[in-house]
């Protein structure tokens, strides 16, 4: 049940919500229920559960059914597609909630060839934009998050990447329709003008941009929105370079850092420690059976047998194949001045190669989760700080999160990917969800990390529903001015609190004391 | 798009028998008339193709779909209309295709661990015959059968933990595997 709410209160609600979207599409039961859990928390079990789940088709519906919300206070968890694993998945804030099921809004409401984008509802997955424009022959690419299932506007909003050139999707997002907690809509951008045909096309207008205070938050629901995408280029260069040592990672990032900044590397460009490349390919068990990390011996073995390094650089260059091998001449003159690298432009049956390739020029898949095999159990956060891509920056900070990993016992698995001038640091923290000790290590692992992240003035840029309130605490500029930014927009725009409670550590006036 | 299917109404409440996450969800024998079974084997998978195998030569698979590395046929080959999808399979194909059929209003009949650890297979299903902590590579065969009998109707509903002998684990074993049932297509009473 919601928190504060009785059981015929919300039976009450429940028959009005029924009375909008349709019998068919109210859920209180446990089965339809148990689709809305993360699958990979780091939670014991029976926390983070709703109590219902109410899918709406359209915005007229959205609207009808903010005001049952607002009219008995229920507090509601919005999502898209929900696949957001590593990070929550579907899962709302707290038990309790009910859950604001969009997937039914899934058309793709306009793709335009000249300009480039297209314009989509909150259900719209990477899969289904990518049939949809090879039905329609178009010429245009996706760029899709690691797993294609997700949702092309659910990641962007919360700040998600992918490996082409538009791999920044927040940053390839253009235009919003967003409905507020009072049902209000409203379209930013050139949206605002009657009649625009660029509302898709650029993110100008007069007055303030709004559209990043609706990502990562809880300040309206957002119904519509444009998401620009590149035309297939006429030649494409994917490589991996190898390096041999831990410690080459600094003279990597020092390389390839004017090479992004100068977009002659035009696509996210990814550093893939050695656990997290042969993960695709082999488990731990096949090579170390012991608790703890494993030893560096057999770290060197499984390079050995995997042809892999320590580090694995992933890049693409595109464009007019005249344009390709002049940059490729300065990609290889920096990238592979580092001693031990070694240059693959093909490699045979490697699932790795493969997924990423398939990724670089915007083919969803859905091969990464077989990493998961690597421990087995399927549990998994990812810890994310972000910060410049500086060679002594990235060292320093893989250095000081290994040693928390090796400390807690876990092997460090991760990868860092740069973009025109971030960084962002991914690691992925995984466990057996059988086994509850280990579990309980992730977590503990998990909050030790943004701490000491924090006060080596890295922050995270996402996280676990788990963290948000942690990692929002560490804010701290100006006695957490940010935060309180955010906590007068909602004040102002959620009076009632309905919207997210505890999205990304905002809370409505009425929770902020228990948070 | 999956979920145009619609859903079965929940408003009645508790119309579903009890469904937990885990091991042994959904202890109700299936649908009592005969419905098609078919399997899902994940090709990169010794046991799972073994498993698969098993099935097919039982003359009780009337389709066999088979996911490659990408695992895109996940998300693309599920929806069969009327039926049971059953597999042996690693934790990720498991928990991809829980969601996926969750979402389209299937129902979890059975959901069972195989995990290779010290050198055996160890076991937790519901009512093993002691035959599958005797086979050690050819386990899977020995589930598969089990899990028709299961899915028949006739199995116990304890939980059960065996051990293998000692044994190898095949170089393309993940190790640690999910079994797995769910009815597809039927509407609920």
């Amino acid at each position: 049940m919601p928190q504060g709410v009785d059981a015929a209160t919300f039976r009450k609600a429940l028959d009005e919500l029924a009375r909008i979207v349709g019998n068919d599409w109210v859920f209180v039961d446990e089965l339809p229920l148990s689709a809305y859990r993360d699958a990979y928390s780091p939670l014991a079990d029976g926390e983070m559960l709703p109590s219902a789940a109410v899918a709406p088709a359209n915005m007229e519906q959205i609207q009808e059914a903010l005001k049952v919300f607002n009219a008995y206070k229920l507090p509601i968890w919005t999502f898209g597609n929900g696949r957001n694993f590593a990070y929550g998945g579907p899962a709302p804030r707290q038990s309790g909630y009910v859950m604001f099921d969009l997937k039914r809004m899934n058309r793709i409401l306009e793709v335009n060839e000249k300009y480039g984008y297209a314009l989509v509802e909150p259900g719209v997955s990477y899969f289904q934009l990518y049939r949809h424009l090879r039905q329609i022959g178009s010429k245009l690419w996706i760029d899709p998050a690691a797993p294609g299932w997700g949702g092309v506007m659910g990641n962007a909003l919360e700040h998600g990447a992918g490996y082409t050139p538009y791999g920044d999707h927040f940053v390839m997002q253009c235009g919003m329709e967003v409905v507020l907690a009072d049902g209000q809509v409203v379209r930013t951008g050139q949206g605002a003008i009657e009649g625009s045909q660029h509302w898709q096309s650029t993110k100008h207008a007069a007055g303030p941009h709004f559209d990043g205070m609706f990502t990562q938050s809880n300040f309206g629901v957002v119904t519509k929105m444009g998401i620009w995408l590149m035309p297939e280029p006429p030649g494409y260069k994917p490589f991996m370079i190898t390096y041999e040592r831990e410690e080459d990672l600094a003279a990597i990032f020092d390389a390839v850092k004017p090479l992004k900044v100068n977009q002659v590397i035009p696509n996210a460009a990814v550093a893939v420690d050695l656990l997290w490349e042969v993960s695709a390919k082999t488990t731990r068990r096949h090579y170390f059976d012991g608790k703890g990390p494993i030893p560096d011996s057999i770290r060197k073995k499984i390079a050995s047998d995997h042809g892999l390094g320590m580090w694995n650089f992933y890049a693409a260059l595109y464009g007019p194949p005249p344009i390709i091998e002049n940059n490729w001449k300065l990609v290889e003159e920096a990238m592979m001045s580092i001693p031990g690298a070694k240059l693959h432009l093909n490699r045979d049956n490697d699932p790795a190669w493969d997924y990423r390739v398939r990724l670089m020029r915007g083919e969803p898949n859905m091969t990464e989760f077989s990493i998961m095999n690597w421990i087995g159990g399927g549990g998994h956060i990812n810890f994310s700080p972000i910060s410049a891509p500086d060679g002594k920056e990235a060292l320093s900070q893989y250095n000081l999160i290994k040693q928390r990993c090796h400390d807690f016992g876990f092997d460090y698995i991760g990868e860092f990917l740069v973009g025109w001038r971030d960084m962002h640091h991914i690691l992925m923290i995984m466990y057996d969800r059988a086994d509850e000790a280990m579990r309980k290590s992730a977590y503990d692992l998990f909050g030790k990390l943004v701490d000491e992240a924090a006060d080596a003035g890295f922050g995270e840029y996402r996280t676990h529903l788990a963290f948000m309130d942690q990692i929002a605490k560490t804010y701290k500029h100006n006695d957490g001015a940010l935060w309180d930014l955010h906590h007068r927009l909602k004040d102002a725009l959620d009076p009632n609190g309905i919207l997210s409670p505890g999205k990304q550590g905002i809370w409505p006036q009425a929770m902020r004391n228990q948070a | 798009m999956a979920w145009d299917v619609s859903r079965r109404t929940v408003m009645s409440g508790g119309a579903v028998g009890a469904v937990v996450a885990g091991l042994g969800i959904g202890r109700r024998a299936f649908a009592k008339r005969p419905l098609k079974t078919i399997v899902i084997e994940e090709a990169e998978v010794p046991e799972s193709r073994l498993f698969a195998e098993t099935f097919v030569n039982s003359g009780r698979a009337a389709r066999v779909i088979r996911i490659d590395r990408t695992l895109n046929g996940l998300l693309h080959e599920l929806a069969i209309g009327e039926g049971v999808l059953v597999g042996l399979t690693s934790d990720p194909v498991a928990m991809i295709a829980e969601q996926v059929l969750l979402a389209d209003g299937a129902r979890p009949l059975l959901q069972w661990a195989h995990h290779y650890r010290k050198m055996r297979w160890e076991h937790r299903t519901d009512g093993a015959p002691a035959l599958l902590a005797r086979a050690s590579t050819g386990w899977p065969t020995v589930l598969a059968n089990h899990m028709q009998d299961a899915l028949g109707g006739n199995r116990r509903s304890a939980e059960l933990r065996c051990q293998s002998g000692h044994c190898g684990l095949d170089g393309k074993s993940p190790g640690m595997l999910v079994s797995w049932a769910f009815e597809v297509g039927v509407q609920q009473s």
